[in-house]
């Protein structure tokens, strides 16, 4: 432990003439998510409002993806299926925070995620009639 | 005990013995979230999965009800549920910055969005059962279990977001403050998250 940790703490007189943190300063670590940064590059607008831009245009691909290509066709899936997780990942990261909070939260939503993926094929995969 | 804890005053020192104080508190709220989310995950896929093996095993209906009611409505609904969720981070936003008035301003859009997502899919509902897809038929059961359930956790999120602008109004949050809207946030930003794979299994597929 250094010096500055064994400071006491600031009378109360003297914390009335010190000047107030500015509220940005004081919020916790995510309080501007990133800045006005994304993916390494500056936003001339919130981060967050980029994000949604990209949520919607992606839902957009898919509806348009699912009205155009035949119902049967064996592309639906892979397309639909990357594209929602897609959509997912982006809201888990960036609205949730997962991308800067502790990894022990994504460790608490990625194992029940992927224990259900994996049920879920398993069951898709038993033929109607049984093994 | 160390120098720094003799310093303290007795409040400090407590919270210190009994781990680190407020944000140690709010950062176990937050992963009590998170397992409880981690629980909803278990329920939400037992439901889609039920309906995708029931889908597979029927392609010709789950086709021809697609057909008949269309993607119009649904579609319209996830981009509510999506834009409900860019008002939701612009209300934790404001609040970091110390705007109350903005974050009941966004919070209210985000309960606004939230009503109108679960009207569209009262009208959706009245145009299913028209065609004969009800609770009772083979198709409705699948069908309605994942969406209802999840109709249920938009409403309940409508309701949280109502007391959250309430307390914002009592001055219960701040800059420095925001774990409760944060909370909510985790749970709203959930519910969009099943709504996106609901959408796709159960609409797109």
């Amino acid at each position: 432990m250094n010096d500055a940790t064994l400071i006491t703490p600031v009378p109360e007189a003297a914390a009335e003439v010190l000047p107030a943190v500015p509220a940005e300063a004081a919020a916790p670590a995510h309080a501007e998510p990133h800045g006005e940064y994304l993916f390494g590059r500056p936003m001339p607008i919130a981060a967050y409002t980029v994000i949604y831009v990209i949520l919607a245009v992606t839902s957009l691909i898919e509806v348009f993806f699912a009205e155009t290509i035949p119902f049967d066709s064996w592309v639906r899936i892979p397309v639909l299926a990357g594209l929602s997780t897609v959509k997912a990942v982006l809201v888990m990261a960036y609205y949730m925070h997962l991308k800067d909070d502790s990894k022990i939260f994504a460790v608490a939503i990625i194992l029940p995620i992927c224990v259900g993926i994996i049920a879920t094929l398993f069951l898709i995969s038993v033929p109607a009639t049984g093994y | 005990m160390s120098e720094a804890r003799l310093d303290m005053p007795v409040a400090d020192s407590h919270a210190a013995d009994h781990g680190h104080g407020s944000h140690s508190h709010a950062e176990n709220l937050k992963f009590g979230m998170w397992l409880f989310l981690g629980s909803e995950v278990i329920i939400f896929t037992v439901l889609i999965a039920a309906y995708l093996v029931f889908a597979v095993a029927h392609r010709d209906l789950v086709k021809e009800i697609h057909e008949q009611v269309g993607i119009l409505l649904v579609s319209g609904n996830t981009f509510i549920l999506i834009t409900s969720s860019w008002t939701m981070v612009m209300g934790l936003r404001e609040l970091q910055r110390g705007n109350i008035r903005g974050l009941r301003r966004w919070i209210s859009a985000t309960a606004l969005l939230g009503m109108l997502f679960f009207a569209i899919q009262m009208v959706e509902y009245r145009q299913l059962a028209a065609i004969g897809v009800t609770l009772t038929s083979e198709f409705g059961a699948h069908f309605y279990a994942p969406t209802m359930l999840h109709g249920a956790h938009v409403i309940a999120g409508v309701i949280w977001a109502l007391f959250v602008v309430r307390q914002a109004g009592r001055n219960r949050y701040s800059a420095t403050k925001t774990i409760g809207v944060e909370v909510f946030g985790l749970y709203w930003h959930f519910v969009d998250v099943i709504w996106i794979f609901i959408f796709t299994c159960i609409y797109l597929l």
